[in-house]
Formats: structure tokens, C-alpha cells, sequence
């Protein structure tokens, strides 16, 4: 089971929240996303991906995508917001 | 590099044929291997313990769609950014190039390897300078060696003892420069010091890369001189008689003996000549002495005698300041100068002189009057000798109107010791 999956567990609505995204800010230098799906768009102000159930937007400042694998990414810079639409 | 595969009635089955770049390069430059740059010489390498990667610089658009792509086909992409316009650099690692470069080209994406990071990379990047590297590694290991190792022995305090002939010894005793520090004990050194001949004791000490040894040497007991007084002979003579008061005897009658030696030692031993104590040593020893005195006189010799004439200066003194300062009267004289203080309210000295006038006479001396002169001189030095049958001859030597040399024949027993010390 996964970090986040045991969370979620632990939380009580494995149901909903398991298997969709997960996102972890580092002091607002970094972010982890887990979930993703695509990538939609990607610039120094604002990166857009998709997941399972939405769109996924950080907003920043020298945003950069520091690692990318399959289901997760790390970007790095300095991050303002981070929204679902 | 570029890299623009061009794919002429070439069909790909069961896939849509890959779209175009919107913006092809208006010329077409020729393909090169992937990885290498458009021949502006090798990338460069950055060291890195994170495993071999490369950095592509990729032109085109739709990036986003090639970054997918690109993760859909499990390739880890690593700092992605975007330059500006249409570029944008990522990273990937070295085992994932050759997928990454065919989906590039599968996508018709313009491409090139900018950077390389990792050890490979980076000293394959810099093998020429191999040899500098090795250099600098050979340096660091023989440091690294030497500085655990002995490189100097200082051996201190020998006099009798041979320094290299010691160092052999602890050579034999593999104790040598070159041997390492920590395989050393210091104990076990002073130990083969110590049993070295001659050694009495030793310490050891190791400072750096340097064996310190500090000698005691064994010496041979050696009776100390004789510091007590002793009796030599003042002249050169023929012992005739000694009698020893204190001391040990050194001579004995018919001994002849020069000026200088020893007659009477200060010191006692016993009947085996083992040194017992010193002592002051006295007693008389006579001896015959044969002497002869030769000095060379003028006839014509000036005398300075006193006119009879007499002049007296006084001075004061206070506080170290002189009032009066006395002039001598006379151009030629003797003085006597005599001081008193008197310290009733001031301290004050008075200081005296008296001059006497004198006058050089030329006095004209016979050949005889100074040949006998000279003897009665040689005899009163013997005065106090308790001299026997002592006599002295003269005999006269002309040399000039005005110049003689005169020899005094001196002969007789008297004592001739003499206390030293």
C-alpha cells in the first residue's frame, strides 16, 4: 500500500480519495504530484496537467519540472497556487 | 547535433504518420550521430554521482505532447525547462538516450545533446588532462604514504659513540626510514638503543615523520686532576734534595728537571697509584742550577732624575663637579696626587698633587760598572733562595763605541720550588 493510500486509510474515505492525485508542497519551493495524468502545458508561470478527475494547475514563479516519470512529476520554483478545476 | 528525418512515401503501419514540424529548418542540415554536437567539439561534462545523463536541447512545438509521449514511454525526463519560444532542455538518463532520441526523431523534433553529467562522462571529457590526474593521484598516494612513515633519524648527545654505526644497529633491528609509524614502539626502540655498547640510557620520541633519540653515553671513570696546589720548579736544575711537607713527591735528587715541571704533586694515592684525595702541596727542593742571563746595554744611558724643584695643585670636588683644574707646572716630572673628603654639609673632596720636576741626565756607565751592575742584580733576585755557593760571572762582549753585551754566568744549589694554585 502506498504512503498515501495508508493516509487515506488512516483518514477513512479510502473510496474517494485513494487512486485520484496527491500532492505534497515543500515549503512552497516544491511540489510532488502523484496521480497525474497528461501534461497540458508547461511554462516558468504555470504548469497544467490533467488527472483522474480534473485539471490540475500550479501557478508559480521559475517553475520548472524537475523530474518526470510516468504517474508523478516534481516541479521545482516558487509556487503560489495550486488548484483543481 | 540536428537531426530531421524525412520520411519519403515511407508509411507507418497502424499508426497515423507523425505531423510535421510547423516550422521546419529552412535548410536541411545533415544528420549526425545523436549526441554529439554540430561539430563544435565534444559536450561538456559535469562530474555527478547521479548516474550518467544527457541534456537535449529540443526545438519545436507541441512540447507538451512530446513530453507525454516521452513519459508514456516510461522515460524519466529531468529538469525540463523551457528557454524561451521554441525550445525547451530536458534531461534524461544515458540508458533511456537512445529511446528518447528515436521518439524525437519518430516526431520529427529537432534535437541536440548539449551537456553530459556523470564520472564516465566527466573523465572521458577530460582525458587529456590524464596525465596531470594521474600525477596529482601518484602525489596524493605517496603523501599519503610518507607521512605515515619514517622519513628522518636524529640522533643527539653522542660524542664517542658512532651516529651512523648506531643507526646500522637499528637498521638491523628494522628500525630504519621508511618503516612505518604505526608499527613502531617506542619502548621497544629505547630498548635496542639501550643495548647498544656505550649507552648508558636513551629516550625516544616521534615527532611527524621524524625518529628524535636522545643518548646518555657511558664514560669511563677518570680520576680528576689534582686541583690543590703543587710545587714545580721556577728554574731549570738538577735535583739535589727534596723534602716533601705535604703531598706526593714527583722528583727525586739527580732528576733534572726544567722550568715548570712538576715537583711536588697535591694529591695522596695509595700503593696501588689509585688517586686517594687532593691535598695542598708544599716542601722545599733544591736543586743546582746553571744560568746564564745575556743583555745587550748602551754605554750612554739618560737617568731621570728629580731637580728638586716641587709644586703643589690642590682641587675641589662637588657633587662630582671639579673646581680648579690643576695644570702640570713642568714640562717633565713625576707626581703624587693624595684626596681627602669631608662631608660636613656638602659632600667635598679635596684632591692634591705634587709636582716634582725632573730632568734627563746622560749618564756615561764604564763596561765594568755595568757588568757588575748586572751581577749584583742577578744575584739579589736569588735572595730569598736560601742559595748555597751561589756565584755569578760576567763576561763582557763589545758590540759597538757605545753598545755591550754582557753575559751573567750564574751557578749554585738553592731551592728552586715554587707554589702554584
Amino acid at each position: 500500500m502506498s504512503f498515501f493510500n495508508e493516509i487515506a486509510s488512516a483518514i477513512g474515505d479510502s473510496v474517494r480519495t485513494a487512486g485520484n492525485y496527491n500532492i505534497i508542497n515543500y515549503n512552497g519551493d516544491s511540489i510532488y504530484i502523484e496521480g497525474i495524468k497528461r501534461l497540458v502545458s508547461i511554462s516558468e508561470e504555470k504548469v497544467i496537467m490533467t488527472v483522474k478527475k480534473g485539471v490540475l494547475t500550479v501557478t508559480g514563479v521559475d517553475l520548472c519540472v524537475f523530474d518526470l516519470e510516468k504517474e508523478s512529476l516534481i516541479i521545482k520554483g516558487n509556487i503560489r497556487a495550486t488548484y483543481v478545476e | 547535433m540536428l537531426n530531421n528525418k524525412k520520411g519519403k512515401g515511407e508509411k507507418r503501419i497502424g499508426r497515423p504518420a507523425a505531423p510535421k514540424a510547423k516550422n521546419p529548418p529552412e535548410t536541411e542540415k545533415p544528420r549526425k550521430a545523436a549526441g554529439k554536437a554540430d561539430g563544435r567539439g565534444p559536450e561538456p561534462a559535469d562530474f555527478s554521482l547521479n548516474g550518467e545523463r544527457l541534456t537535449v536541447e529540443i526545438e519545436g512545438v507541441n512540447q507538451t505532447r512530446l513530453i507525454n509521449r516521452l513519459k508514456d514511454a516510461d522515460i524519466r525526463l529531468i529538469d525540463v525547462k523551457k528557454p524561451g519560444g521554441r525550445l525547451m532542455r530536458l534531461t534524461v538518463r544515458k540508458k533511456e538516450s537512445q529511446k528518447t532520441f528515436a521518439i524525437l526523431e519518430e516526431l520529427c523534433y529537432t534535437y541536440k545533446t548539449v551537456r553530459k553529467s556523470g564520472l564516465f562522462s566527466f573523465f572521458w571529457a577530460n582525458r587529456r588532462r590524464a596525465g596531470i590526474a594521474a600525477g596529482l593521484a601518484a602525489a596524493l598516494i605517496l603523501f599519503f604514504t610518507l607521512t605515515g612513515s619514517i622519513l628522518r633519524i636524529e640522533v643527539n648527545d653522542l660524542s664517542e659513540i658512532s651516529r651512523r654505526d648506531l643507526i646500522a644497529a637499528l637498521a638491523a633491528e628494522g628500525i630504519a626510514a621508511g618503516t612505518r609509524i604505526n608499527g613502531l614502539d617506542r619502548e621497544d626502540i629505547r630498548r635496542v638503543v639501550n643495548a647498544y655498547p656505550g649507552v648508558a640510557e636513551s629516550s625516544v620520541e616521534i615527532t611527524g615523520s621524524t625518529l628524535r633519540i636522545h643518548v646518555i653515553e657511558k664514560t669511563a671513570y677518570l680520576p680528576p686532576p689534582p686541583s690543590g696546589r703543587s710545587v714545580i720548579a721556577a728554574y731549570d736544575a738538577e735535583i739535589t734534595g727534596i723534602v716533601t711537607a705535604s703531598g706526593t713527591a714527583r722528583v727525586g735528587p739527580g732528576r733534572r728537571v726544567k722550568a715548570g715541571d712538576v715537583l711536588i704533586e697535591g694529591a695522596v694515592y695509595d700503593t696501588n697509584g689509585a688517586f686517594m684525595r687532593e691535598v695542598p702541596a708544599s716542601g722545599t727542593v733544591y736543586g743546582r742550577i746553571v744560568k746564564t742571563v745575556t743583555e745587550t746595554v748602551p754605554l750612554d744611558v739618560y737617568e731621570i732624575r728629580r731637580t728638586g724643584r716641587t709644586k703643589r695643585r690642590t682641587r675641589l670636588s662637588l657633587f662630582g663637579f671639579s673646581i680648579g683644574r690643576p695644570t702640570a707646572p713642568y714640562a717633565a716630572y713625576e707626581s703624587r696626587t693624595s684626596s681627602a673628603a669631608m662631608n660636613v654639609f656638602v659632600p667635598l673632596t679635596f684632591t692634591q698633587t705634587a709636582y716634582f720636576e725632573t730632568e734627563s741626565v746622560l749618564v756615561t756607565r764604564t763596561p765594568e760598572e755595568i757588568c757588575e751592575t748586572m751581577r749584583r742584580e742577578r744575584l739579589a733576585a736569588f735572595i730569598d733562595r736560601d742559595a748555597k755557593n751561589l756565584t755569578a760571572e760576567t763576561r763582557l762582549e763589545p758590540l759597538s763605541d757605545s753598545l755591550i753585551r754582557v753575559h751573567v754566568h750564574i751557578q749554585g744549589e738553592l731551592t728552586i720550588g715554587q707554589t702554584i694554585g
